[in-house]
């Protein structure tokens, strides 16, 4: 069968086909975007994106140049991206959650001429220790990027002749080395990931609103928020929602019929039911990704709003989700079956397939596969082989045909959605002046809770242990470190159990439980 | 609105006793100390004080959190709350 992606023509740009699509649908005039007050109409996206477009060459940006965009989820962000694809100029969103470090490394290592901010990060960057830097437009202050759009007249600029299989925009993910990485996705990236996920998975359609609390610069939020709506010619709500109030206060507001959460929120979500109630009589459907979903959220969510969560697994690297679980025949506890279109397997160390309900690793062919990282060879080449990726996590399969997340073959783990490294947290620890060894491993009683980072530590001669030297080495990591990767437990051991190199042996660790 | 008879005198303490128990030092606490801008607080731990201040004075308190608040804001919505739950008909939800 031909491919999504051989269905486009070679000369194609992602952006003019969203944007024409849905705008020739008769959308013009249905809303494309909430955001506070505010709506777009896709007429008025269109318009934005067409005058973003103006705004880059007018700052002299050429195809193949790379635009920064570190910026909340605004109509801004949108307008930007759309309208630097729309000139084959490369759009970089970077989360706001980003550390000041991490968002100074992006910007030297994509090289971006032109950065899109606000106020307060341009203060904090200050000096931005990129060379390659040419250009700063603020959302806010004395010329806000929205006014600069307005001033702009109407004229239609020509979009670039991009191919199909040429870069169209990188999304950073965290590494093992705690250096983001680029990943370069194509024009035909998001398309395939519309029809595979949004359409033949998630049957969205024109009457949708979709929510994500998953902001753009994630490849979740980018799928849930950006061109999955537009894919269907739905609408979509722009959120700065922070935390599970502003949640039920947006669900309330704006009554949308998908909802794409995160573990650590539907937790949350439910822990709230008695001080804020959700309305959640608009909802037709649920979806988590980015972590396991702990089978009791599951059932505690379906108990309390008699729906199910629809939960996937996908990786940056595949731009969105490749198992899910099908509406009105999940299994609790998995990620779910292959979206159509993606080839899953588990193989042992050898290569070979693994037989249900074998442990092994988790390979996945699909043809919204990254073109590589950014200047990354070594990562890339022990990641790729032809159109399939190494993902590093641990799965099984049962007779059903339903994969289940076992462990990862690194020692990386994820807590809130995001990728935490032991070694990072074990640093910091290190520093503590009564700690001789510490190891950080996650906990989440097989699955069944959401993961927590413990600390095992062993003591100085001399020292020890109490309950107050437990809250002050929680304190002293959560003072050096972002709150959510701060050890919640710690456990004193006299020693740490090492393997014959000398590392450190997780894997017996695990066993102390 | 009059607080007079409503106000607790224990809300500082008691949100105090919260973040510390979240593994917040103490010495940072001060009335006016911003939740986010200076403690960096992260959505679950804004979430776990809301179920704290439920658990331990028995009010609702939702602490939305698009803006930024100081530990004294963060006391007159609790205050709000518990006027409201001690005056139901006094039409302040």
């Amino acid at each position: 069968m031909e491919s999504i992606s051989e269905r486009l023509p070679k000369v194609f740009n992602v952006a003019a086909y969203f944007l024409e699509s849905s705008l020739a649908a008769e959308n013009s005039q249905r809303v494309a975007l909430f955001y506070q007050d505010k709506t777009y109409t896709y007429s008025q996206l269109n318009c934005f994106v067409q005058r973003a477009a103006q705004v880059f060459l007018n700052f002299g940006l050429e195809q193949e140049n790379r635009v920064a965009i570190l910026l909340p989820d605004t109509p801004e962000l949108v307008f930007a991206f759309w309208g630097a694809i729309w000139l084959g100029i490369i759009p970089v969103p970077i989360n706001t959650a980003c550390s000041v470090d991490e968002v100074q490394y992006i910007l030297q290592d994509s090289r971006a001429k032109l950065l899109i901010t606000t106020q307060d990060w341009q203060a904090k960057l200050a000096p931005i220790s990129s060379a390659f830097l040419q250009h700063r437009l603020l959302q806010d202050g004395e010329t806000p990027f929205l006014s600069l759009l307005t001033q702009q007249a109407d004229e239609a600029v020509p979009c670039a002749k991009t191919l199909r299989d040429e870069p169209a925009f990188w999304l950073y993910t965290s590494g093992s080395t705690g250096k983001p990485k680029g990943v370069i996705h194509l024009h035909q990236s998001m398309v395939v990931c519309a029809e595979n996920y949004a359409k033949s998975t998630l049957k969205l359609h024109r009457e949708d609103i979709t929510y994500s609390v998953a902001n753009m610069p994630f490849a979740y939020g980018l799928g849930n928020t950006l061109y999955m709506p537009m894919a269907v010619g739905s609408a979509t709500i722009l959120s700065d929602a922070s935390n599970a109030f502003d949640i039920v206060a947006d669900i309330q507001r704006y009554k949308p019929t998908v909802f794409f959460g995160i573990p650590s929120v539907y937790a949350n979500l439910l822990a709230v039911q008695e001080i804020a109630p959700l309305d959640a009589s608009s909802l037709r459907l649920c979806v988590s990704a980015a972590e396991q979903l702990p089978e009791s959220i599951w059932r505690q969510w379906q108990e309390t709003y008699n729906q199910e969560i629809c939960e996937g697994i996908g990786t940056t690297e595949f731009l969105h989700i490749f198992l899910s679980n099908p509406s009105g025949a999940c299994k609790p506890g998995t990620s779910g079956r292959p979206v159509p279109g993606y080839e899953v397997q588990v193989l042992d160390d050898r290569g070979h397939p693994c037989a249900a309900g074998e442990i092994g690793n988790l390979v996945v062919s699909g043809e919204s596969l990254m073109l590589g990282y950014w200047n990354r060879l070594r990562e890339t080449r022990q990641a790729l082989y032809g159109t399939t990726m190494r993902t590093g996590d641990k799965y099984q399969f049962d007779a059903d045909g339903y994969f289940k997340f076992m462990g990862r073959q690194d020692d990386l783990f994820k807590v809130n959605g995001q990728w935490v490294s032991p070694m990072e947290i074990e640093d910091v620890l290190h520093q503590h002046p009564q700690v001789l060894e510490v190891a950080i491993v996650p906990e989440s009683a097989d699955g069944e809770q959401l993961t927590q980072v413990v600390a095992y530590v062993s003591l100085k001669s001399g020292q020890t242990p109490s309950p107050e030297l437990e809250v002050n080495l929680c304190q002293f990591a959560k003072q050096r470190l972002p709150h959510f990767k701060a050890p919640k437990v710690v456990r004193f051991v006299e020693h740490l159990p090492r393997t014959p190199t000398g590392k450190i042996h997780r894997k017996a660790i695990a066993n102390y439980r | 609105m009059s607080e007079a008879d409503d106000t607790p005198i224990n809300s500082i303490d008691t949100l105090k006793v919260i973040l510390t128990d979240l593994g917040i030092p103490e010495e940072l606490l001060h009335p006016e100390t911003w939740l986010h801008q200076d403690l960096q607080l992260d959505s679950t731990e804004i979430v776990e004080i809301s179920l704290g201040l439920k658990r331990r004075l028995g009010v609702s308190v939702k602490l939305e959190s698009r803006q930024d608040m100081t530990l004294t804001q963060v006391c007159h919505q609790i205050e709000a709350a518990q006027f409201a739950q001690s005056h139901p008909h006094h039409g302040i939800a």
